[in-house]
Order: C-alpha cells, then structure tokens, then sequence
C-alpha cells in the first residue's frame, strides 16, 4: 500500500499530470476518428516520449490507450461507424439509441461502463500480475483455435432475420482475410499476381468501407435511417441510478475483457464482441439486443476498457506484448531503458507504482475529457446528414491512409463500401463478414500450428481442458438461438 | 419468375462464383509442410465449399423479399456519382495532394447529398480541408500525400 501511495504522488506531480491530461486528449481523438486507433495513436506519440523523462513518458502512453479504448465509442454511437475495431460491437446498440434520440443517454453509458472498466482492470493489473500472467502463457495453440471458435459462433447472435445471409457474411468476412500472404508457409492467397494484396487486406479498410462508406452510399441511395430527434443535453444524459442498474453489464463485461485481454493476442475486439455476446445470452430479453440496449453498450466499453489494463499484465511480467498497441508500448518502455519481466518489480517497482496509480489517474482525465466531450459529440449527431456524411467520408478516406501511410487502404475501403451497400442492399448483416476477418488468421493458423504439433492428430484439441470447454461453449453459442427460437414455438404453439 | 427470385439467383451465382474462384485460386498453393497437416490450401477450400453450399441454399429455398433497390433514378445517379466521385478522389490524391483533393471531395459529396447553399458547400468543404492539414500535418506530424 505505501508503493501505491508513493506512485501516485509521483502520478500527482505536474509534469506527470501534463502528460496524463495530454494522452487523454490524443487518446480520445485517435479512438475517435474512423481509421486511427490507439496504436496509431501511441505510434505517433512515441517519437515525443523519446524528449521526455520514463515516468512522464510512459504515463502519456497508457493515458492514450485508455483513453482512445473509449474514443471509439463516440463514433459508434454518434454515426455507426466503429472508430476503432474494440468499438465494433458498441454500434449495435449505441447507434440505435441514437436514432432513438438518445445519443446523450448512450454516451453517458459508455463512458461509465469504460471508467468502470478501466479502474477494474487496473485493479486485476495490480491483483493478479503474477498469476495471470503464467495463465495466459499457458494458451497454445489448441487453446487459441477454441477461442477463436468461440468467437465465430457469436455469428449466431448477429445474423438478424435471416440465418443464411448472416452465416454468408461471415463466409465473406473469411474470404476477405484469406487475400494476402500465408503467415504459415509465406505462400500468396487470392493476390491475382499483386504485390499490393501480398499484405492482405485489412480490417480497419473493412470498418471504414462497410461502416462509414457504404451507409454513406445507402443514405445516398435514400435508405439510411435518420435520427429521429436529437434530445436536449440536460435531459438526455443518463440518471445516476440508470447508470447503477447497469452494474451487472459492467461487472460481467470487465471480467471477460480481464480475461481476454490478458491472453497475448487476443485483444479488445474479442473481448468486446464476446461480452455483447454474453450479456444478451443471460438476458431475459436478448430480442431487445442490437435494437438500443443499454447493456448492450454497458458490457462491450467495460471490456475493451478493461483490456488496458489485463494487456499490460504479459507485458510487465513477461515482456510479451498483449495487442498492438502493448507491442508499441513495449517500444517506448524499452526506448526508456525499461525492461519489462520477472525483475521489473524489484528492480523498478517505484516505476510499476506509477504506472498503477496512472492507469486510475488516466481514467479519470478519461472521465473528465468524455463529461466535457459529451455535449460536443451530440451536437456532431445532430449535424445535418448532408453534411455529417460527407465529412465522415473523408476523414474516413484520410484515416485509411494513415494507418499504414499506404494509399492502397484507402482504395480497399472504397472497395469494401461497394461490396458493403451492396450487401446491406440485399439484407446481409455487416458485422458477421467483420467477425470473420477478425478471427479467420486465429483459428486457420491456431489449427494447423495444433495439428503439426500433435502429427495431425484431432485429439490436441480435446485434450486440452481450455480448448475443450471453448469449443463446447462455441457448440451452445451456435446452437442456442435456434434451440430458444424452437422452444418458444413449443410454447406458442401448447 | 418474381423478381425477388430472379435477384436471388443473380446472388447466388455471384457468390459461387466467388468460391469457384477461390477454388480455383487454391489449386495453384504448395503442398502441406508436414504430411496429414493441413496447408495453406485447405481453410481457402472449407470456406470456399461452404459458400458454394450457401449459394445453392440461396438459390434453391423459396424466394423472400429482402433488401431495397434504389427508390428513384435521382437515388442511382447519386450513388453511382458519390462512387465514381470518391473514386476520382483517391486517383488524383497523390498527384494534387490532400489540400487541393480534400475540398473537391467535400463539396461533391454534399452537393450529391442535397446541399445546395453555395456558402456552406464552399465554406465547409475549405474549412474542412484546412481542419485536416492542420491537424494531421501541423499538430500531430503525420505526412499526407
């Protein structure tokens, strides 16, 4: 306890403030805006910290990444494109509240189901360094491929109205990650002979072209549902006991996100789709989910925001990196002469204490940066569509680019807004086609690396516990919507 | 033959096309490393069998109205114009850059939306492009074309 004392008055000191309140501010744009990302957003940051003293530096780092786990939500909810991938699973809900009427509502739950999420995770990071970390080395391949499987049943959740359509999403989405180089063998896949295909062809050029461009294109085409009224500021945010009653989401959406972002490779996006996934399986009303549930929102921004703080735990202990945006962080501690490790907290624990009490420092800049946004981002909601649109468009465009400083995501993003309209044009769900390139390079290369290490022998993934009750769980997942959709037609029809 | 069916063949076909494709596509890829381990040819296979399968389901089960065609010819020009627009966009990016393509890209896109105003498309689209340099070049370093 006197360590966590110490390293917050080290947090608490002025240049360390700075640093925090100026990552919560980059953070917060860079998760924003359709394209970047909190790697992104660490990766132009680095070159700064390098200036800076290690305490400062690395605080304005993880101040980013909390921060910018949040920043995704904003255009989630306010325009239904994700403004990160983690934020994927915030839209389904965010964004039909907000064509409710309820942008102030929605984002007032994101930001204290992400608070909430991020004090939790910080206090997993600080609880459970130790054992966590050996947990999560011992994840192989086996036990990744049932993850992954996992996560490709949440199809089953997503698929709308029609089954079929949603399961060839998903089969769209698989195809689509399949375009690039083998990771295993290096052999090019579906690249038609171009060098510009070998580095395949990406998710966040999928988010931007079938979130922002092709509803774009569908609102041009006289399809897109408009807000229906932007509600006042005051009487929109949520009540405090509004807020309360979503302590279970958060709780449950925080555990997977500890979890799942303690588990190297992982990520936010898994957890958070997972934990969308989870809440509308317990819910008594899981119709009512991807129609404006305020759990819907609840569970997904505790996860991503919880991740941040479950990331670091590999990291710190191990020095193997979570996520990308642990693997940029990574860079920055080892530009500080930090080694992460076995050693790190005997050799630099008045270090480690910092960071502790800057994780919850972050999340309250994180608190009061999102309080002040909140008022800002509904005034973007309720821009005119003639004009948000176009504007989304084209900072979309400029965020594709960015990433990777390659011209050629901007063009897959046009591509995927074509193959988007079209698909929404014909009542395909967008989100199966996104899950499948997310999780498609987990469980293709999880199963052959299983398979060459067990000589071919199925049984690996059996006799692995972890993998065996992922797989089971993926089994129920699949097969309860339609086991629920059967015994309610039980009921109605005795 | 309903129009609903005729479109669902026409998707159909389109989607077994694409798992012929990626079919086709696997039978040029090496052979497995390691003998009863699966190769780079074999997750392209799964998936491009159960789209075929998919596609002939498609095909095959009674036909269900889904999905919206444009609703006026005004609708399909704006879409096809904000296409080929975005497209001509990223063409002459590298060349004009991002100062002299963003403002461009702006007015089309509110213009085909239904802005009409002269001073908001003109105002918002210069503004626009000058947000987006200063931000990205000036404040946070991040070179654009």
């Amino acid at each position: 306890m006197t360590g966590f004392a110490e390293g917050l008055a080290t947090a608490l000191e002025p240049a360390n403030l700075a640093a925090l309140l100026g990552g919560s501010l980059l953070g917060v744009f860079a998760g924003a805006v359709p394209g970047l990302s909190s790697t992104v957003g660490l990766a132009l940051v680095l070159p700064v910290t390098f200036a800076l003293e290690p305490t400062p530096a690395l605080l304005m780092m993880i101040s980013i990444y909390m921060a910018a786990e949040y920043g995704g939500s904003i255009t989630a909810i306010a325009i239904g494109v994700p403004g990160s991938s983690p934020a994927l699973a915030t839209t389904f809900d965010g964004y039909a509240m907000t064509r409710r009427g309820e942008a102030g509502r929605a984002f007032g739950i994101s930001l204290f189901a992400s608070m909430s999420g991020g004090i939790l995770g910080t206090l997993l990071l600080v609880v459970a360094l130790g054992p966590l970390s050996r947990a999560a080395i011992a994840f192989g391949p086996p036990e990744y491929f049932g993850l992954g499987v996992f996560g490709l049943a949440i199809v089953a959740n997503l698929v709308g109205r029609d089954p079929l359509r949603g399961i060839i999403s998903a089969l769209i989405g698989l195809v689509a990650f399949l375009v690039g180089l083998d990771v295993l063998t290096g052999a090019p896949r579906l690249t038609l002979g171009s060098t510009m295909l070998m580095d395949g062809l990406g998710l966040v050029p999928m988010l931007i072209g079938f979130f922002a461009i092709a509803e774009a294109l569908n609102g041009l085409a006289g399809h897109r549902a408009e807000v229906e009224g932007t509600a006042g500021m005051r009487g929109a945010l949520p009540a405090l006991r509004d807020l309360f009653r979503l302590w279970r989401p958060v709780l449950r959406g925080s555990a997977i996100g500890g979890i799942i972002g303690a588990i190297p490779g992982a990520g936010a996006t898994i957890a958070s789709i997972v934990a969308w996934n989870e809440e509308r399986r317990v819910s008594g009303a899981p119709e009512r989910f991807g129609t404006g549930e305020p759990a819907g929102i609840a569970a997904p921004e505790a996860a991503n925001n919880a991740c941040v703080g479950a990331a670091m735990i590999p990291l710190l202990a191990l020095g193997i990196p979570g996520s990308a945006s642990a693997a940029v962080l990574l860079g920055g501690l080892t530009v500080q002469g930090v080694a992460p490790g076995p050693l790190l907290m005997t050799e630099q624990a008045s270090l480690v204490y910092a960071l502790y009490a800057g994780f919850i420092v972050a999340v309250v800049f994180m608190l009061a940066v999102g309080r002040l946004g909140i008022p800002l981002w509904v005034r973007v909601v309720s821009l005119r569509p003639q004009i948000l649109m176009p504007l989304v468009v084209a900072v979309s465009l400029i965020g594709a680019f960015v990433l990777r400083g390659n011209l050629a995501d901007a063009w897959f993003a046009l591509f995927f807004g074509m193959v988007g309209f079209l698909m929404l044009r014909r009542g395909y769900p967008l989100a199966p086609a996104v899950l499948g390139l997310i999780l498609g390079p987990m469980v293709e290369t999880n199963y052959r690396r299983a398979l060459a290490l067990s000589s071919g022998s199925h049984t690996v993934f059996l006799e692995s516990p972890i993998s065996l009750v992922l797989i089971g769980l993926a089994v129920i997942s699949f097969a309860a919507p339609a086991l629920r959709s059967r015994l309610r037609l039980g009921r109605g029809g005795a | 033959m309903s129009d609903h069916r005729s479109a669902a063949f026409v998707e159909a076909g389109l989607l077994a096309l694409v798992g012929a494709g990626v079919l086709v596509d696997a039978r040029g890829y090496p052979a497995p490393l390691i003998e009863g381990v699966p190769g780079p040819a074999f997750f392209p296979g799964l998936v491009a069998a159960l789209l075929i399968v998919c596609a002939g389901v498609l095909a095959l089960r009674p036909g269900q109205a889904t999905g919206n065609a444009p609703r006026t010819a005004g609708g399909v020009f704006r879409l096809l114009g904000a296409t080929l627009w975005i497209a001509g966009f990223l063409a002459v990016l590298p060349l004009i850059g991002h100062l002299a393509a963003l403002p461009p890209l702006v007015l089309g896109l509110m213009w085909l939306s239904g802005e009409r105003s002269p001073w908001i498309l003109v105002a918002v689209s210069l503004a626009f492009g000058g947000f987006v340099h200063l931000l990205f070049v000036v404040t946070l370093g991040v070179p654009l074309p």
